[in-house]
């Protein structure tokens, strides 16, 4: 890669390193697994970065090697789960590499968004914290905008039952 | 409690706005994808034991009538390579597994420096004027010479190679990183499948090696029947290539060092041979491109020829370029320019015998994929550039005698979003 190239690379991952961090954070609940996110989808970026700077899109393509790379890392926890329970073993990490910080105005409410699928709580970060639109979140996660319709719908859905399950 | 939209998104906005990035991500992510890609560069080469015409026999269907090569060393303890008078001068890394390895090599890199000859040589675009060298697929199809088999899969094409019976074998792997191996007869038909991590297909296609995701490496003959089979214990453990019955295979320990063993596929015999990892086997010279185990430093670069019968270094070489891959002959070496980096626009041909510079290419437009080849006489080198800013593809050979390259397949065009992909629609036989 050229000088001014990598310079412009650094550039734009000094400037966005931040908000890509948290949204990693969103997608997998846990600091570190964001950032190991988040360098990996910047390694991706850097390897193209000619290609996709010229398209102009740089951000939404590293969103949506975020979202496509966690995918498919809880896709291969899923199928070793086997004998482990997958959602005690992730959040306990979770509580475990995280800081402990506040309280959350909604702890259970959080909870309960790391335990929707990764396409859904993809969906929902896209929307309710990138505050995307429902066409730009159906352009990172390379999907339809009904899809994206269906995704958030049934997040909201879940997240109602399950808090709902939970005795006041 | 009923949560609404804007519940939601307070809760959001709370949590993450806790989290705020650790360092320069910029940096870390230019040093994770070169070591990548040099990690990629690793385990294609040590896919494509060979895919040079070679000297030797292979011993693998006539166990013990040829000649077997012996093990580099049947010690327990690594070997621990003296500089010999073709060193660079530049000291070597220490092939000792020990923290010393994590040590940047000398700085000098002498091999690369403005000194050495150098011809320089612009690929240029323009009428297809060869054929190609080397089997490919386009389009989920397999070319060999006149030969065209049309491949079961359409998606995850990770690798291919010639079968000796006349069949192909087909390397994929799906997004939640499954990784399988095909066996095809001639006709395309699958006839054998296994898990297949990683692999090391010999020069004529009679042998298979393939880790399974615990770390267990099968060999395979021709038409898929399990041979032998070892446990290594280590589930990173991948096969870099096979010299007669030995088969060398490349072990990571828990600090991401790797180390070279060598496994007698005839029996069960195993033995430490070096840090490192083997990117590429020459059987016919008996030799090994070696990369120790070092930091990621662009401008200084190591690798080592590595003589398997000696069981030691030839030489180290240590500049702004990594070989991946001998040629026909052996003579040379051939990769990419680190110093480039990603989209490398410029590989360089070197002597195996003294790590000189013989040939510098250049692209004049775009990225070259990563997919060079030392094929068809001996001093011919294939490549596979995507030009024209990652909108074309074409396979193309140059000679370091000539100093000239031809392009030998009109060119494929290639989607933006392909290319955002890194899906290509060439791929290059391992052998």
């Amino acid at each position: 890669m050229r000088s001014d190239a990598e310079e412009e690379f650094a550039e734009f991952v000094r400037a966005r390193q931040h908000a890509l961090v948290r949204f990693g954070y969103l997608l997998t609940g846990d600091r570190m697994a964001a950032e190991d996110l988040t360098q990996t989808a910047l390694a991706r970026l850097y390897l193209k970065w000619d290609t996709i700077r010229q398209a102009g899109a740089m951000e939404a393509w590293v969103r949506r090697v975020m979202v496509n790379e966690h995918t498919s890392w809880w896709r291969r926890a899923w199928r070793r789960r086997e004998t482990v329970d997958f959602d005690a073993t992730h959040l306990a990490d979770r509580t475990a590499s995280t800081d402990p910080g506040p309280v959350s105005p909604d702890d259970s409410l959080w909870q309960h968004v790391l335990r929707l699928p990764p396409r859904q709580r993809a969906a929902v970060a896209l929307r309710y914290y990138e505050d995307l639109s429902e066409a730009q979140t159906a352009e990172v996660l390379g999907c339809s905008i009904g899809t994206v319709k269906s995704q958030t719908h049934r997040a909201l859905a879940t997240l109602r039952s399950r808090l709902a399950e939970v005795p006041a | 409690m009923s949560p609404n939209e804007l519940d939601l998104r307070r809760t959001l906005h709370h949590d993450a706005e806790r989290i705020d990035a650790t360092g320069d991500f910029a940096v870390a992510a230019i040093g994770l994808e070169r070591r990548r890609a040099r990690r990629r560069n690793t385990m294609a080469a040590a896919a494509a034991v060979t895919a040079l015409a070679v000297a030797t026999p292979i011993a693998w269907s006539n166990l013990g009538t040829d000649a077997p090569p012996t093990p580099a060393t049947s010690s327990t303890a690594p070997v621990s390579p003296t500089p010999s008078a073709s060193d660079t001068g530049t000291p070597p890394p220490t092939t000792e597994p020990t923290p010393a390895d994590t040590r940047k090599p000398g700085p000098a890199p002498t091999a690369d420096s403005d000194a050495e000859p150098q011809v320089a040589v612009t690929l240029e675009s323009g009428p297809v004027t060869g054929t190609p060298r080397v089997a490919y697929v386009l389009d989920g199809v397999f070319h060999d010479g006149d030969r065209r088999v049309r491949l079961p899969v359409s998606t995850g094409l990770r690798g291919v190679a010639r079968l000796a019976n006349g069949g192909v074998l087909v390397h994929t792997a799906t997004d939640e990183g499954v990784s399988t191996m095909r066996f095809l007869d001639a006709s395309g038909v699958e006839v054998a499948r296994a898990a297949a991590q990683g692999l090391a297909v010999n020069a004529d296609g009679s042998r298979v090696a393939a880790t399974d995701s615990k770390g267990t490496i099968r060999i395979y003959d021709a038409q898929g029947d399990q041979r032998n089979a070892l446990r290594t214990g280590d589930e990173n453990a991948r096969p870099s290539g096979q010299w007669g019955d030995i088969l060398y295979y490349v072990t990571v320990d828990e600090k991401g060092r790797t180390s070279t063993r060598s496994w007698d596929t005839t029996g069960t015999s195993t033995a430490a041979v070096v840090a490192g990892s083997f990117a590429e086997l020459h059987e016919g010279r008996s030799l090994a491109i070696l990369w120790p185990n070092q930091d990621y430093d662009p401008g200084n670069t190591c690798y080592g020829i590595f003589d398997l019968k000696a069981g030691a270094v030839n030489h180290w070489s240590c500049g702004e370029f990594a070989p991946t891959h001998f040629t026909a002959d052996g003579s040379m070496v051939v990769g990419p320019n680190v110093a480039d980096g990603p989209g490398s626009s410029n590989f360089k041909v070197a002597s195996a015998d003294d790590g000189a510079i013989l040939m510098t290419v250049a692209a004049p437009d775009g990225a070259w994929s990563p997919s060079w080849r030392g094929a068809g006489s001996a001093d011919a080198i294939v490549v596979v550039p995507v030009s024209k800013r990652d909108t074309e593809q074409t396979i193309a050979s140059c000679s370091v005698s000539t100093g000239t390259c031809s392009t030998d397949l009109e060119a494929v065009s290639v989607s933006s979003e392909d290319s955002a992909m890194m899906r290509y629609p060439i791929m290059l036989s391992l052998n």
